[in-house]
């Protein structure tokens, strides 16, 4: 009995561990959530779920244009052991294109796949770049949306490098090279689709072409220059380190380019004014700061010379200027840094007019235009005067530097250009309809030259550009062109 | 003999008892993030944190993540970038006319300056109904030992609550301006302590944050569809700032289900009172992912919300009990915040 019952009691163990079952593993993948999208770019989360320990020789996530999955583009991130969260990523996408997405998970030879999310790769969109004016080599910054990785910036034909894309909205450009236009369009090109910005693209501009030398690889200083039918003159002053008067000028044909000397029926002198017309005053040096005041006044007729009565006061670096057939004498030494003359050719007359409100001398830009003088006064002031009413106006400021004075300024059409002041590169140029400004090119050379004369002809500037006195060498003026417009 | 014996081993292995020394580990610094955008007018700020180890006795510092790139996209691409205050080192802020718009879904990028990339999960903006209407209630909180109970004055919001969605509410409050006085004609010179009556000022304007003293959140479950009040704000009374006429806007906010979830636990845990019905402390997870390391605990949440405002003149004659008024025995000038002209905009 006691054996019966032992035995029973054993097969009842029996049959409870029989009874045991083992519990399936419940293995779970969840697409969860896309948390970006662009145009090309995607991120997407997703989870491995399950109540056992677990290894996925592979995870990530599917990607096609069909529901059915058909050749997806396989996101995978390989091994992962244990459940927990993944997010996977993907480029290269098409722009504006529908997609499903779904996570899978490789375990023990089975895929398993998550469910099915759609989405819609977004568009491209340019919204601005700024500056909207600048020169190559610089920078632009282009804000917009889904720009992607690999976005072309082109200006014009011209490709852009792309120096930065921060979060696919905002495009850090260097601007390349002109190719011969100072206004192009900028297209932003994203796969196969060009977007272009209304507004144009403004290369900062101005092109110096060099054109030669002063003859006989003279530097003067002091000198006087003008221009009128016959050509471009430029002449008297003195040599480099007192190495005498230069005499006579020399006469630049713009369109042949070659000079021609021209002689001055009077002595060489430094400091004098002249005008198209006329030409006058100037001292000779006897001893350091000893001045011998040349009061010989001028008609300039072509290339000849024709002496008429005397100035009525000394002039050293006088300022001179015509309008409306007179001569307008103005400050520096003699005259007075704030007294006007005018000369009325009719008469042969001096009179006075109102006293300057600034300081005048030959170091001030100046330039004429509508029978109005402008002057760049040393606060960058731009004060006009009027002849007909004999007063003064401030029309705008000066932008640039004014270094140590000496600058140029010419008109072209409704545009001045102003700048090159003494260790200045620089040029401006001043819309005078819209009193804007824009800054020109640098111009090129030796960057401690001087203006030894300038003149405007056909649309250009004719610069002659002499190194300081201090700079030793054999370092002739040279003779640039300038276009404005010039790329 | 032999029970002497026995004795003597029962003792031994006593002395054998070694002491277990408890190893804690180091807390994590943690990136937090907390910030919300809304369709109100801005700036709106985001403030990112590194969490630090807490204990009985001080052992780090909440220190500020500085120097990251944050920005705001929304669900057609459009970046908003977030500038760093100057003032307050890593809480960063969006531009002054950035508002959220209605429907979209916004995702809050972080870049920080050792270049890890942390990204929100999409927030969409819900629309927000408006405040009908603000009701006061004084309340007042016993005080173990205290005869004067603690005072304050609830908020409650009145809301046409929309039955076509389901709503889930977040009301913050603006800082506070009220009136405040003084009594410059007790003034005490307190190096010769000798009276030294000031002309000037006993009346000021004061504006101060008062904060919202619990997370005032509501879900519609019990009211969709209805006209409802409820509770979303508290001011304590201090003793200063109900002794004449309180200004406060009380912002409403449409928060999204996750986020509701988010501040619902946060208010749970931050409300524990040590009984044993108290839900176990946990960390929080919220919206915020390492795009370097998923697994990477990132704590706080970015909602985006919908935002309705209005203002509340509150009158010391709304109140039904209020502490006793404190006394400024100076120019009300010297509090901080405080100044003799009233906003621009005061009108009670």
């Amino acid at each position: 009995m006691r054996r019966l019952l032992s035995l029973g009691i054993f097969l009842m163990l029996l049959a409870g561990w029989a009874c045991t079952e083992e519990e399936d593993a419940t293995v779970v993948v969840a697409t969860e959530e896309v948390v970006f999208v662009s145009g090309e770019k995607i991120r997407v989360l997703g989870r491995l779920i399950t109540n056992q320990p677990i290894s996925a020789s592979d995870h990530g996530f599917q990607l096609s244009t069909s529901e059915d999955f058909s050749s997806p583009i396989l996101v995978s991130l390989g091994i992962k052991e244990g459940p927990g969260r993944f997010i996977g990523e993907t480029a290269g996408l098409a722009i504006n294109q529908r997609y499903f997405v779904r996570a899978f998970a490789s375990v023990d030879g089975v895929e398993l796949v998550g469910e099915t999310i759609e989405i819609q790769t977004l568009s491209p969109v340019i919204e601005s770049y700024e500056p909207t004016f600048a020169k190559a080599g610089e920078e632009i910054i282009i804000q917009g949306r889904n720009l992607p990785d690999g976005t072309r910036v082109f200006f014009g034909n011209q490709e852009a490098t792309v120096l930065q894309n921060l979060f696919e909205s905002r495009l850090r450009v260097r601007i390349p090279e002109a190719a011969g236009e100072p206004l192009v369009k900028v297209r932003v090109q994203i796969q196969d689709q060009v977007l272009e910005f209304g507004q144009a693209f403004e290369y900062q501009s101005g092109k110096y072409t060099l054109l030669g030398q002063f003859p006989e690889g003279q530097r003067i200083y002091g000198n006087v220059f003008f221009d009128n039918q016959s050509g471009f003159f430029v002449g008297l002053g003195t040599r480099r380190l007192d190495a005498g008067y230069y005499q006579g000028f020399q006469r630049l044909d713009p369109q042949s380019g070659t000079w021609t000397p021209v002689s001055f029926p009077a002595e060489s002198r430094v400091g004098a004014f002249a005008t198209s017309n006329y030409l006058g005053g100037g001292v000779i040096e006897i001893d350091r700061e000893v001045f011998d005041f040349k009061r010989d006044f001028w008609r300039i007729d072509g290339s000849t010379f024709t002496q008429l009565p005397n100035l009525p006061t000394n002039s050293l670096n006088s300022l001179a200027f015509e309008l409306n057939g007179e001569l307008f004498l103005a400050g520096g030494e003699g005259v007075g840094t704030r007294t006007v003359w005018r000369y009325s050719p009719n008469a042969q007359s001096w009179a006075t007019q109102s006293p300057a409100p600034i300081d005048i001398s030959n170091s001030l830009a100046w330039f004429t235009k509508g029978n109005k003088a402008y002057f760049i006064a040393s606060d960058s002031a731009i004060w006009e005067y009027t002849p007909a009413s004999d007063s003064w106006r401030i029309l705008t400021f000066y932008p640039g530097s004014l270094g140590n004075g000496y600058g140029m300024a010419q008109v072209v059409g409704d545009k001045v250009y102003i700048g090159l002041y003494r260790r200045v590169e620089q040029v401006w140029e001043l819309d005078f309809n819209t009193l804007a400004w824009k800054a020109k090119n640098f111009i090129p050379g030796l960057p401690q030259s001087i203006n030894a004369g300038y003149f405007t002809f056909e649309g250009q500037i004719y610069i002659l550009r002499a190194p300081e006195e201090s700079i030793a060498g054999i370092l002739p003026m040279e003779l640039y062109r300038f276009d404005p417009n010039g790329i | 003999m032999l029970k002497r014996l026995i004795n003597l081993f029962l003792l031994l292995p006593m002395a054998c008892i070694d002491p277990y020394e408890v190893t804690v580990p180091d807390g994590q610094q943690l990136l937090t993030v907390e910030g919300l955008i809304h369709t109100g007018p801005g700036p709106h700020a985001i403030t990112l944190t590194r969490s630090d180890t807490y204990g009985s006795v001080f052992e780090g510092l909440i220190r500020p993540v500085t120097g990251a790139t944050v920005v705001v996209r929304d669900d057609e691409g459009r970046i908003t970038f977030l500038a760093e205050g100057q003032d307050s080192r890593g809480s960063y802020f969006t531009p002054v006319g950035f508002q959220a718009e209605i429907g979209k879904s916004y995702t809050l990028q972080i870049q920080t300056a050792d270049e890890r990339v942390y990204t929100s999960l999409p927030e969409r903006v819900e629309s927000v109904p408006e405040i009908e209407d603000i009701g006061v209630k004084t309340v007042t909180i016993p005080v173990e030992g205290e005869i004067i109970p603690r005072s304050g004055v609830q908020l409650i919001s009145e809301i046409n609550d929309p039955a076509d969605q389901n709503n889930f509410y977040f009301w913050r409050l603006s800082p506070v301006v009220h009136v405040l006085e003084a009594r410059p004609d007790l003034f005490t010179d307190r190096e010769f302590r000798t009276s030294a009556p000031k002309d000037c000022c006993s009346v000021c304007y004061r504006t101060e944050s008062t904060g919202n003293q619990s997370l005032f959140i509501a879900q519609d479950d019990n009211f969709n569809g209805l006209n409802t009040r409820i509770p979303a704000a508290f001011i304590e009374d201090n003793g200063l700032r109900f002794v004449n006429t309180l200004r406060v806007d009380l912002k409403q906010y449409a928060i999204s289900q996750e986020a509701f979830r988010f501040l619902r636990l946060v208010k749970q845990q931050a409300e524990i009172s040590g009984s044993i019905f108290d839900p176990p402390p946990a960390t929080i997870r919220g919206n915020m992912i390492s795009l370097d390391n998923p697994d990477e605990v990132v704590l706080g949440y970015f909602m985006a919300a919908g935002e309705s405002t209005r203002r509340i003149y509150i009158s010391k004659a709304d109140l039904t009990f209020q502490q006793n008024a404190g006394i400024i025995p100076d120019d009300c000038r010297t509090v901080s915040g405080a100044s003799v002209n009233p906003p621009f905009d005061w009108n009670p």
